[in-house]
């Protein structure tokens, strides 16, 4: 057979057919990634979705641990409370000193102001708790009184009757007028007598 | 999909008065025919030819609805040149350059215009000086505007013969002895062709017009002398240039073919078995679809002869060149 076709047609076909041989792969390939792409993105959202969720979930307990942590602050603060009630409730020399006083106020004394500073022992250990007669205080008491009279007697019955004992000191006095006649206004210092050695 | 080779072709003649397209199905060798259809060409002059055949073929593209996109496709004769070259050993020029030598003094064309193929028509012996070639030449600017009208339909042209090599290998399948020297006349209503062939291989061909041949049996009858004188020339000629003068049998094709007055004349003018086979029936029965068989009168059937060499070329069959 003739073959009049010339040469250059001829490869102008081939590369074609080539070129369209290549493009198909290319689009087989193509088609592949995208898939890929595809598959990882939705694969990626996913994760994501996952991540949000569990993110939302942390959230959510995290405000829970939130709120038990500050249940337990409050708790703590509560019981740091209820301890320094207990050791108020616990303060016997406190008591003792309260007593005293108000036992040794008549008819004839009235209590203005009362300040008392009772410091507990160093030691923290339950016996010293329990045993406060070894921390030092300091009760200040104003008020006023009728007379001289009934300032010494007060002074007296503070500095005899109180139990623990403590020394009765007048800080100051003086008269002045109340109402319709006149008052003595007094400050008395009342401390732990010092311990002294055998 | 990948591209392979298709198994689905258009074998395509491009013939003087027609454009004969049948839709074949090669596959391991076997062909079979899936459709055939043709159409007429508009009158024109010679010039324009490359232009018709192409809008006959579109126009059978559109209306038969071929949905094959590979052809292979056969050119008129009237386009083509044939000239039978001797080529020399002694000469330090390839064969290519001493052919386009020699075919460059008897062009009607601008020689560089020119595309060719050849092959051998006698033995080429390193004794003998010069051994002879059949070259097959035509304009590659006409070649280009087929490729390009096909290319324009869609189609990829895979093979551009002439019809009578195309013929070459359905004369091999057809002739009593597919070794022998055979005749081939193939007539159409104003031209035909008397070609020699041996062993699929075309050895020399001579185109002749049939100027006042008309539609009808009958006219061909008044240029039956014409037909003879061509085909005594072409003998003639072999005698004298080729020394061969054994040819077996004369196979017609073609305008007329059919007609016994036809094939009398020439059997007895040339004294040789004389037969007007159809190119179908070098098919196999699997390859003929039913609806393909019945429409395929003899008249109608022979036309297709260089549709159907174009066909056998590609399921295997290898010709020359």
């Amino acid at each position: 057979m003739a073959e009049l076709i010339p040469l250059q047609y001829r490869l102008r076909v081939a590369q074609r057919q080539q070129f369209s041989n290549w493009l198909f792969i290319g689009a087989i390939i193509l088609m592949f990634a995208g898939a890929a792409l595809a598959y990882t993105f939705a694969w990626e959202r996913q994760r994501c979705s996952e991540y949000e969720t569990l993110h939302d979930e942390f959230k959510t307990k995290s405000v829970i641990i939130g709120r038990s942590q500050q249940l337990r602050a409050a708790r703590n603060t509560l019981a740091s409370r209820m301890q320094k009630i207990q050791q108020l409730m616990d303060d016997k020399v406190l008591l003792s000193l309260l007593r005293n006083i108000s036992e040794s106020f008549s008819g004839n004394d009235s209590l203005e102001y009362i300040q008392i500073d009772a410091r507990g022992s160093s030691s923290k250990d339950a016996s010293s708790k329990t045993d406060t007669t070894d921390g030092p205080y300091v009760v200040r008491i104003t008020g006023i009184t009728n007379n001289s009279s009934t300032l010494a007697e007060l002074m007296t019955r503070l500095g005899k009757n109180s139990t623990p004992a403590m020394n009765v000191v007048l800080e100051t006095s003086r008269r002045e007028a109340y109402l319709d006649g006149q008052v003595m206004r007094f400050q008395i210092v009342c401390e732990k007598p010092e311990n002294k050695g055998t | 999909m990948l591209q392979k080779k298709p198994d689905n072709t258009l074998a395509i003649d491009l013939g003087p008065e027609a454009v004969r397209v049948i839709d074949v199905k090669i596959r391991k060798g076997q062909t079979s025919i899936n459709s055939f259809a043709s159409q007429s060409i508009e009158a024109g002059t010679p010039e324009t030819l490359p232009e018709r055949h192409l809008s006959a073929l579109a126009s059978l593209l559109t209306t038969q609805r071929f949905k094959t996109h590979q052809c292979i496709a056969a050119m008129p004769t009237s386009l083509v040149v044939t000239r039978t070259v001797a080529l020399d050993h002694n000469k330090p020029q390839t064969a290519e350059e001493q052919i386009r030598w020699t075919l460059q003094n008897c062009l009607p064309f601008d020689a560089k215009d020119l595309v060719f193929d050849f092959w051998p028509i006698s033995e080429n012996l390193p004794t003998a000086r010069t051994w002879e070639v059949l070259v097959v030449a035509t304009q590659a600017s006409v070649v280009h505007r087929y490729l390009r009208g096909m290319e324009k339909m869609k189609l990829t042209c895979a093979h551009l013969d002439v019809a009578p090599c195309a013929m070459a290998s359905l004369i091999a399948l057809t002739a009593a002895n597919p070794d022998a020297m055979i005749g081939t006349v193939a007539l159409s209503e104003n031209v035909g062709f008397f070609a020699i062939t041996e062993r699929q291989r075309v050895l020399f061909w001579r185109p002749f017009d049939l100027p006042s041949a008309g539609k009808g049996g009958q006219n061909i009858h008044a240029h039956l002398d014409r037909v003879g004188d061509e085909i005594s020339k072409c003998v003639s000629h072999m005698v004298g240039s080729m020394h061969i003068d054994n040819m077996s049998e004369l196979l017609v094709y073609g305008h007329g073919s059919e007609d016994v007055v036809v094939t009398e004349y020439l059997k007895n003018r040339f004294h040789l078995p004389v037969r007007s086979p159809s190119p179908f029936e070098t098919l196999p029965p699997a390859g003929m679809p039913a609806d393909v068989q019945n429409a395929l009168q003899h008249s109608v059937a022979t036309g297709y002869c260089t549709a159907v060499g174009l066909a056998i070329q590609q399921s295997g069959v290898i010709g020359h060149g």
